[in-house]
């Protein structure tokens, strides 16, 4: 029996009968089909989301006429960045950095980010990263943007000046704990309009929200007022949202955006508030499962990004990367396994870029 | 007041999670002579069950879970004075943490809320936590079984190492486990003795291997 090479979600490397895969190609769409309430691939779908992963060929690609728009979070530190920041330790300075993507790596868009990637400590900072990306702006061709995680993990305590809603639910006071998330949604939502106007005025071409929600439900609405009063200080400024999970985890559970309750909230679901917040894009995210064959995650995450790109009215860029869009969870990810990842996206999922 | 209407309004004050009516469902069933484990099993906890199917379909979240959980204990703790006399008792004592090398603890805190929502003793000792400080903890409250979550492949090994450390002592708890790596072939793997995949499922692994 015909065995192909392939992968488990944390990048070793398998081999699969056709029908082992097909049975995990069912199963992931059926997971994900069940999870969100949304439509499960077709036969179609199945069948070519099989030839693609049982190419013969190490890297597969598009064909000619259906590349998709590339871009990039994270800014310099994929290359800066140690291995335990996704990134590979080679050190250079950010003007190096945005042009080696731009004219080396085939980057469609970049952005300028600082070195903790999150939007809090940016605010005392936030002359020296003017400065940087007026310096980059007249260098760079490709749009250039300001990139930063939400992180509202950063405003409770330890490291911020709110409680900890885990800490404060263990003790058993919820509305402590649901206070402290509000409270800290407003805070992030004013710096975010804070930095984001100013980098903004500075030349920055938008601003890359990456991981909306990684702190929970109120992250995910700190953010999105944040980027309605951007959207309303810079109306001509490119806004990416980009998620951190294919759901919005209920740590509030209630906390809710311009009358919609968040949590719970699959890719679907979640492009409508980023629309109504004033996106332009947005970036859907499935999590990779290591325990799971590639077949399972892949088939799971286009579910979940089709569903996604056929109701949304903005472009989506699905994030695409280790652990995530099906990719496996590992330092460097298999190329093999990424590039059939992005065209199953791009040929099944009909994703406007990644 | 009849004993259905009674286990009726412990189910629904803990689905509710409303304090009020599960103290006067618990006064109102001590007051009718119920079973403690009655009160529990019939009423109480199939309450708890059907938080944990919701939160599992995620109509409901975290804060729902723990505020049922909170209801629980509310019931608990009038029931208290007859579990000590003997006419019932907590189901069992579990330690429950994230394990050494690990900082991610959502996911062990809604297995906690559960189980103390379902009648169990819970010892949370947190995120970041050696085999050694479970064992001690264990050794302390008498525990039946030890619950460790990973959420990263690179901790999953921390988990191993608690089965082999409860070995090596010739201890006597029970290691479950779960995470968003962990899968019942790992737990299988590294000798387990029960691995759940969400927090519902959990408090039947418990039950099964206290009983």
């Amino acid at each position: 029996m015909t065995e192909y090479y392939t992968r488990m979600g944390d990048g070793k490397r398998v081999l699969m009968t056709k029908e082992a895969i097909m049975a995990d190609i069912q199963a992931g769409t059926a997971d994900a089909a069940d999870m969100a309430e949304i439509p499960a691939l077709t036969s179609a779908d199945m069948e070519k989301l099989f030839e693609i992963i049982s190419d013969k060929n190490r890297i597969v690609g598009v064909e000619p006429g259906k590349e998709v728009v590339l871009t990039y979070d994270i800014g310099q530190l994929d290359f800066t960045g140690d291995n335990g920041n996704s990134g590979n330790g080679v050190d250079m300075g950010r003007l190096e950095a945005a042009l080696l993507h731009e004219r080396a790596l085939g980057a469609d868009t970049f952005e300028l980010a600082h070195a903790d990637y999150s939007i809090k400590p940016v605010k005392p900072i936030i002359a020296n990263e003017m400065q940087t990306m007026e310096e980059i702006q007249a260098e760079i061709i490709a749009p250039y943007f300001y990139g930063a995680m939400p992180n509202m993990g950063l405003y409770y305590a330890p490291d911020g000046p709110y409680g900890n809603p885990a800490d404060l639910m263990r003790e058993f006071k919820i509305e402590e704990s649901m206070a402290s998330s509000e409270a800290a949604a407003e805070h992030l939502a004013r710096d975010i309009e804070f930095v984001g106007t100013r980098i903004i005025a500075a030349g920055a071409d938008g601003f890359n929200f990456d991981t909306t929600g990684s702190a929970g439900d109120a992250d995910c609405v700190g953010t999105l007022n944040g980027v309605k009063a951007l959207r309303e200080a810079c109306p001509d400024a490119y806004i990416n949202v980009g998620m951190a999970g294919e759901s919005v985890m209920g740590i509030h559970g209630s906390i809710e955006f311009e009358g919609q309750v968040v949590a719970g909230l699959y890719p679907h679901q979640q492009v409508k508030v980023a629309q109504k917040a004033g996106a332009n894009v947005f970036g859907p995210v499935c999590n990779t499962n290591t325990s799971k064959s590639l077949a399972w995650n892949l088939a799971r995450a286009v579910t979940f990004i089709k569903a996604c790109t056929d109701v949304a009215e903005i472009p989506c860029h699905v994030n695409m990367g280790m652990g995530v869009g099906g990719i496996p969870m590992c330092e460097t990810a298999p190329i093999d396994a990424v590039t059939r990842c992005n065209k199953a996206m791009v040929e099944i999922a009909n994703v406007d870029g990644i | 007041m009849a004993k259905e209407q009674i286990l009726a309004d412990l189910k629904k004050a803990i689905e509710t999670w409303d304090i009020k009516l599960v103290q006067e469902a618990t006064n109102a069933a001590i007051n009718e002579k119920l079973p403690i484990g009655e009160i529990i099993g019939d009423g109480l906890g199939k309450g708890m069950e059907v938080v944990g199917v919701r939160f599992d379909k995620a109509e409901i979240f975290l804060p729902q879970v723990v505020a049922a959980s909170k209801t629980m204990e509310a019931a608990l703790k009038i029931l208290e004075p007859l579990m000590a006399a003997g006419e019932g008792a907590l189901k069992g004592t579990v330690v429950m943490a994230t394990v050494e090398g690990d900082i991610h603890e959502i996911g062990k805190n809604v297995c906690c809320a559960m189980l103390r929502g379902a009648g169990f003793n819970v010892i949370d000792l947190g995120c970041d936590v050696t085999a050694q400080d479970f064992l001690d903890a264990a050794d302390e409250n008498e525990a039946q079984v030890l619950g460790g979550s990973a959420l990263m492949t690179t901790t999953l090994e921390a988990q191993r190492e608690l089965v082999e450390a409860v070995k090596e002592t010739e201890s006597p708890y029970k290691c479950i486990f779960g995470g968003a790596p962990c899968s019942q072939a790992w737990c299988d793997e590294i000798g387990a003795d029960g691995y759940s995949e969400t927090a519902n499922e959990i408090i039947e692994l418990v039950g099964k291997l206290i009983a």
